[in-house]
């Protein structure tokens, strides 16, 4: 059922009608599966936007059809309740003279064709090191409680809504090359887009996707939304940042096979076009590569919530022993595909673990 | 009366649905209507409507005479009032 789901996937990114051949002939319990794998990949909304398309004779049945449509109607309004909280967070941080960056969220939506069915979980802003010192004084002010992270995050609630402050955009570990990246980001700037919202620059933005996907495979795990977010993204700025220096960059951060094993994945299971992407210039075969990845994604699903070994509860330490335990798990992967970050991260966990 | 606000026809394939969608699922309600419905819904939602506006889009659209029209109308309507769906 893998192919029918990466399917309607690919499908409903595209904007396009799914392949009816692989849905005509499915029945009650294959169309529950792809339901729940829907669920369990947080790609509900976009699963439904491709069945839409389906004739009806390959559509699933009513009672789940009717389940579908209410859970993409939930999402949407969830989306737009998120869309509005960021927005309203925006202002009143840009009345006390900060002014974040919005990282991922509300800013990738914005390339998908119906951006309201991408599922939202946290708000994730990013603030430039003079901003970030005044971050905990302003949440207090605006009535939230700040709460402080290993990794140097800060988080609080908004609206129902988990918003995460970071003072680092981009979460690569080498150190040197956290040197480099932040004179990168600070000679990028930040962009805007065409209704204002803040975003990073073309290139930080492929660039924050690409580690983002990164650092969860190796680590807890991953779904597929956020390979849609990558593959959209490659789509749409495309040209809008210079290909050869980013090649550069992702070549000197020790990202070439990295993202040579997430466009074969792009281009393998979501029909991502090549010319899209960008190209570190690896010229290996990452199949089997990709193929592990797909393994990452179906085994835990979002953020590897779905996993039989992630732990229920809100132990912190228990859960911080299960990230690390996971990343030795996937370390031969992760050695072979990016090693000084994969050697970066884990010392950067263990640092976390002993630390609380 | 008035469609009830923030309510959305979706097109399925050939179906019509409606959602009343709440925060989780136990209290999010779906309704299928039949071309008819679906057509009267779009004509009318977001606007102040009558029975005879509905009669009226009825008889311009379909063949059927005004007592029928009337009759199928206030058999909807009365179904719509009892599921919240207008005001």
């Amino acid at each position: 059922m893998v192919d029918n789901f990466l399917e309607l996937v690919r499908a409903g990114i595209a904007g396009e009608a799914p392949r009816t051949e692989l849905f005509s002939g499915l029945g009650p319990q294959e169309w529950r599966l792809l339901y729940e794998m829907s669920r369990k990949q947080t790609v509900t909304g976009i699963c439904y936007s491709a069945i839409s398309r389906l004739p009806d004779a390959a559509m699933p049945p009513i009672d789940l059809l009717m389940r579908w449509v209410a859970s993409t109607e939930r999402i949407e309004k969830a989306s737009r309740r998120g869309a509005e909280a960021t927005r309203s967070l925006l202002e009143l941080f840009g009345e006390r003279g900060l002014h974040p960056v919005v990282q991922k969220g509300l800013a990738v939506a914005r390339f998908y064709p119906e951006p309201s069915l991408r599922e939202q979980g946290d708000i994730d802003l990013w603030f430039d090191s003079g901003d970030f010192t005044r971050v905990e004084e302003v949440i207090t002010a605006l009535g939230g409680k700040p709460e402080r992270h290993a990794d140097g995050a800060i988080s609080f609630v908004f609206n129902g809504y988990e918003v995460e402050c970071h003072s680092t955009l981009i979460g690569l570990r080498t150190p040197a090359t956290r040197h480099a990246l932040r004179d990168e980001i600070a000679a990028r700037g930040r962009h805007h887009t065409a209704d204002g919202l803040p975003v990073p620059a073309p290139e930080m933005e492929m660039l924050l996707y690409t580690v983002h996907i990164m650092k969860h495979a190796f680590g807890v795990g991953i779904g597929i939304r956020q390979f849609c977010d990558y593959v959209l993204a490659a789509r749409h700025l495309k040209g809008k940042y210079n290909a050869e220096q980013f090649a550069t960059s992702l070549r000197r951060y020790g990202l070439a096979r990295w993202t040579a094993t997430l466009n074969r994945f792009a281009t393998e299971y979501m029909g991502a076009d090549p010319a899209d992407l960008p190209d570190a210039g690896y010229l290996k075969d990452a199949a089997a590569g990709a193929a592990r990845l797909l393994r990452i994604v179906e085994e835990g699903g979002n953020f590897g919530q779905f996993a039989a070994a992630t732990p229920s509860g809100g132990n912190s330490f228990i859960h911080k022993i299960h990230t690390f335990s996971t990343f030795l798990r996937r370390s031969r992967f992760s050695l072979s595909i990016a090693p000084r970050e994969a050697f970066w991260m884990a010392a950067s966990l263990l640092r976390g673990s002993l630390r609380n | 009366m008035r469609t009830k606000d923030n309510l959305k026809l979706r097109g399925v394939g050939s179906r019509f649905m409606i959602v009343d969608a709440a925060d989780d699922a136990a209290h999010t309600n779906v309704f299928t209507l039949n071309n008819s419905a679906a057509y009267l819904w779009q004509s009318v939602a977001g606007r102040d409507f009558s029975e005879e506006d509905m009669a009226r889009l009825l008889t311009e659209r379909y063949d059927v005479d005004e007592a029928t029209a009337f009759a199928d109308v206030r058999a909807m309507l009365a179904i719509w009032r009892e599921n919240g769906l207008i005001r």
